[in-house]
């Protein structure tokens, strides 16, 4: 076998713009790449599409190679044929990637069978062999029933067509370097067989619902097209989209561009809410990457109630308009969370902040990533940590993960694995700083966990004074499995509450443990049932609100200082910080009440 | 005009269902049925002879003598011969092999125009199509939602996610249709009868030997290989609730969108 090289990238543009799938697909090639030490080429085929290729090597192109032509402005099978193949023998490539489009279909096909390679359809995840760094592609089968996983061992390019929306592009980094190539082709040879008499641009509003943050999702259940519209009227009043299964889609309720599923769009919305859908395997392939799925169906056995976070058994035409006025009235009122447009000018974009009544939350919000953290994610954790620090009016600060899944599942590997020594060094001080500030806030911090609390997760839930744990939530340190040991504190953290050998256990096996076990161990306080989390977390600070903030903060002190030295020492700051107790009025106030038997009114000392 | 469709017998998928102990497929009791794109190539193809007389449509299908079924019920709903391509040899073609094998089977008939579904219910590759036109030299357009004959020509309707191109394509060449051709016709009792009398044809290894090259058909001439397959993980448990009032059921999804920061 040659030598071949590079991982190729079809880049799709329409009207001269670069579809999200080709991004998607840069993002896919580069985490391929670091397996096989190649680098990534985007392929941009077009008419005066030159200037686009500065974008693609922002999102991860090393190269770009552009064949700017008038007759490629428009898709055409045979001119983009003849563009690829050529380049593609000239080459050499390792890998051709292209988007599962209705062009990365057509093209695909016709140049796998020009080359004589394999080509597979509609892929939704690949990786790398380990043992000959061949291409393992895998794709639904049997209408989504079963996965297969397909190798091309023999025949170079390995190429395939992935399905857009799966893939994950990378951010985009204006400083990123590579090189742009122009190449030239022939195309004088083809002939007038196929012409494009007109080109048609589909009038109707077409909003890319993969797009959308919040997807409502309707189905045969829905009913009639006046039952559509309280769905339009549900999807507009959360500022997201209406989507469909097929069956709505053949009733004629909404347009094919909305339909979810196999032969639909593969949408991952931070929600999708599905009503009067049945969860059809091949209405779920299109949405079961969703953030939090909530489903409303009247049939309790239906299958979508399999996928989704919340069910509830009932009738749609009952639940949906009372729903929406619930919605109004909360967006209305202004939830206890500061609007997008406030976190914008704070620079955040990864965690939510917000004050309530001496109640903070700190929201870890990147729920399509199971809130994993990067370094942004921390140094935001950060910034609003140096805020409360000197923050009189809060007292509870609560730490939790958006979405349903996850609390936060560990560091985000995929940025970590291209560090070098002193980069690694640099995220594990960083983390180890900021869990730090968190654990010696003045305030009590309450870790709210809802799912994965992995690695960095686990690491970040035990720099929390008191943990409180979802029946669904899993911990772990996982490090190990990955070649690594925990850095964000967990080898230290983790026996200073369990003891060394469950934290030995855990580490060196780096086995996750259900929330019963965490609890077993000493890891959480409590366990409870996912719907009751935020309810009993709530309760508790406001349990601790209600009690003396001076007291409460000197306590917090006093234990935390003690943790970490002999017993003699710690009676001694006990002692300090009790005399301490002494210099302010709320400690007056507090024995008052108490001998005139009524409730302390600490409120006038904060 | 000589007139090929191809046909593909296929489980029906939206019946396909998991064994919940050993999670594997009850692949039993399952119907099998013309591929629904195919059906709408067929629906194509009469909507063809319909406008260019003295038409003959001619259905080909590749795979095991079962697939007899699916050329009958081509016949049925008016197609004028059928074709079974099939032999020992041509088993564990991916799509690569498979358009290899139907591209010398369709030569050997001999057409002005070919038409396939657009893709198959139980692969979903929509690659057999362009790649049959590969082979042969030919011209295509995928995702075809309309046609007119135009002299030496189709003028097609060729459906993208955001546009249409129209586009003018010369015989001979391949179209590979999708849904959206009309009315389904519906198989009457004459035809089926009619379907019943006709001779099936069929063509094997030795038929098309001058066509092909060993090296390229069946397992051996497919460049992807099935490394594995699996079901499915189901997710881990949800909550469901039932038996609620609908100011419980309002509640408890207001709850999830506050807990998600939805709102
Ligand atoms: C090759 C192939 C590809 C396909 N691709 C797709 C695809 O991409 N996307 C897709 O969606 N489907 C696809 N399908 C179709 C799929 O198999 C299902 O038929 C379809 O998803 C069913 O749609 P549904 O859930 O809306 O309807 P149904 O299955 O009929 O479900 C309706 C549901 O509504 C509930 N209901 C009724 N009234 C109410 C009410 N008042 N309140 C609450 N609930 C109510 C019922 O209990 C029922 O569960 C495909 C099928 C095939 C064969």
């Amino acid at each position: 076998m040659k030598l071949s090289k590079d991982i190729y990238v079809f880049i799709e543009q329409r009207d001269g713009i670069i579809q999200n799938v080709s991004y998607e697909l840069l993002g896919e090639a580069n985490s391929l790449a670091e397996d096989i030490g190649q680098k990534v080429v985007g392929i941009i085929l077009g008419s005066e599409i030159e200037v686009m290729a500065k974008n693609l090597i922002m999102y991860g192109a090393d190269e770009v190679i552009v064949v700017d032509h008038p007759i490629l402005k428009e898709y055409m099978t045979e001119s983009y044929t003849k563009a690829m193949t050529e380049l593609i023998k000239s080459n050499e490539p390792e890998i051709v990637l292209f988007g599962a489009t209705s062009i990365g279909r057509d093209l695909g096909p016709r140049i796998s069978a020009r080359i004589r390679t394999g080509l597979t359809a509609d892929c939704t995840s690949l990786c790398i062999d380990p043992k000959n760094k061949g291409l393992h592609m895998t794709r639904p089968a049997f209408g989504g029933n079963l996965m297969a996983v397909i190798k091309c061992e023999n025949h170079r390019p390995q190429m395939a067509t992935i399905r857009p929306g799966v893939m994950q592009a990378m951010e985009k980094d204006e400083n990123r370097k590579g090189i742009v190539r122009n190449v030239a082709i022939d195309f004088s040879n083809i002939g007038n067989e196929v012409e494009i008499l007109e080109i048609i641009k589909k009038n109707k509003k077409v909003t890319d619902i993969a797009k959308s943050k919040y997807i409502v999702g309707g189905g045969r259940g829905v009913g009639n097209t006046k039952n559509f519209e309280m769905l339009n009227k549900l999807a507009s009043t959360l500022g997201g989209e209406v989507a469909g299964s097929r069956a709505a889609v053949e009733a004629g309720w909404i347009d094919a561009d909305r339909q979810v599923g196999q032969t639909g769009k593969n949408v991952k919305p931070d929600l999708y809410i599905a009503c009067g859908i049945s969860g059809a395997i091949q209405h779920v392939a299109g949405m079961e990457n969703s953030g939090m799925i909530i489903a409303i169906n009247k049939n309790e056995t239906a299958p979508i109630f399999d996928v989704a976070d919340l069910g509830v058994v009932g009738d749609i035409t009952t639940i949906i308009p009372p729903l929406i006025e619930a919605i109004k009235k909360a967006k209305a009122e202004g939830m206890d969370y500061i609007a997008p447009s406030s976190l914008k000018y704070m620079g955040m974009e990864n965690i939510l902040f917000n004050k309530k009544d001496g109640i903070a939350y700190l929201t870890i919000n990147r729920p399509r990533f199971l809130n994993a953290l990067n370094r942004k994610t921390l140094l935001e954790i950060g910034a609003v940590v140096d805020l409360l620090e000197n923050d009189e009016s809060t007292l509870v600060v609560i730490v939790r993960g958006a979405g349903g899944r996850a609390f936060v599942a560990g560091a985000d590997i995929s940025k970590m694995q291209d560090m070098n020594v002193e980069e690694g060094e640099e995220i594990s001080t960083l983390a180890q700083t900021v869990f730090s500030k968190l654990k010696k806030l003045p305030q009590v911090v309450i870790g709210a966990i809802n799912g994965y609390a992995l690695g960095g997760g686990n690491e970040l839930a035990m720099a929390c004074d008191i943990r409180i744990a979802s029946s669904r939530a899993k911990f772990g340190q996982p490090e190990v499995k990955l070649g690594l040991i925990p850095g964000f504190g967990g080898t230290q953290r983790l026996q200073r509450i369990v003891g060394q050998g469950y934290s030995k256990e855990l580490i060196f096996t780096g086995e996750m443990i259900s929330a019963e076990e965490a609890y077993r161990i000493g890891l959480v306080n409590r366990v409870v049932p996912p719907e009751a989390l935020n309810r009993v977390v709530n309760d508790l600070a406001l349990k601790i609100i209600s009690n003396g903030s001076k007291a409460v903060k000197l306590a917090k002190k006093s234990i935390n200082e003690g943790g970490n030295v002999d017993l003699e020492s710690g009676l001694a700051i006990e002692n300090r910080d009790w005399t301490n107790c002494f210099t302010n009025e709320e400690s007056k106030e507090g024995m008052k009440a108490f001998v005139e038997k009524r409730k302390a009114n600490f409120k006038d000392f904060k | 005009m000589k007139i090929l469709v191809c046909v593909k017998q296929v489980p029906d998928t939206s019946e396909v269902t998991l064994d919940p102990i050993t999670n594997t497929l009850i692949r039993k009791g399952i119907k099998s049925i013309i591929n629904p794109d195919d059906k709408a190539g067929i629906e194509a193809a009469l909507k063809l002879k319909d406008q260019v007389e003295g038409s003959q449509i001619t259905v080909i299908s590749m795979g095991p003598k079962q697939a007899e079924i699916a050329l009958r019920e081509a016949l049925a709903m008016g197609c004028d011969e059928g074709y079974l391509v099939s032999d020992r040899k041509f088993g564990g073609s991916d799509t690569l092999a498979t358009s290899t094998i139907l591209a010398a089977a369709l030569k050997k008939i001999g057409f002005d125009v070919i038409i396939t579904g657009r893709q198959a219910i139980d692969g979903d590759t929509a690659q057999v199509g362009p790649q049959i036109a590969e082979h042969l030299k030919i011209p295509h357009v995928s995702y075809v939602e309309e046609f007119e004959v135009d002299g030496d020509a189709l003028i097609v309707l060729r459906q993208f996610e955001d546009r249409y191109h129209k586009i003018r394509i010369k015989f001979p060449c391949l179209l590979t249709a999708i849904s959206g051709f009309g009315e389904i016709k519906y198989l009457t009792v004459a035809g089926v009868i009619e379907a019943e009398k006709k001779e099936l044809k069929y063509l094997n290894y030795e038929d098309l030997k001058d066509l092909l090259d060993e090296g390229c058909i069946g397992l051996k001439g497919s460049p992807t290989k099935v490394v594995k397959s699996y079901t499915k993980e189901q997710k881990s448990q949800g909550t469901l609730l039932k038996g609620l009032t609908t100011n419980e059921a309002v509640d408890a999804i207001m709850a999830r969108l506050k807990e998600g920061h939805i709102l």
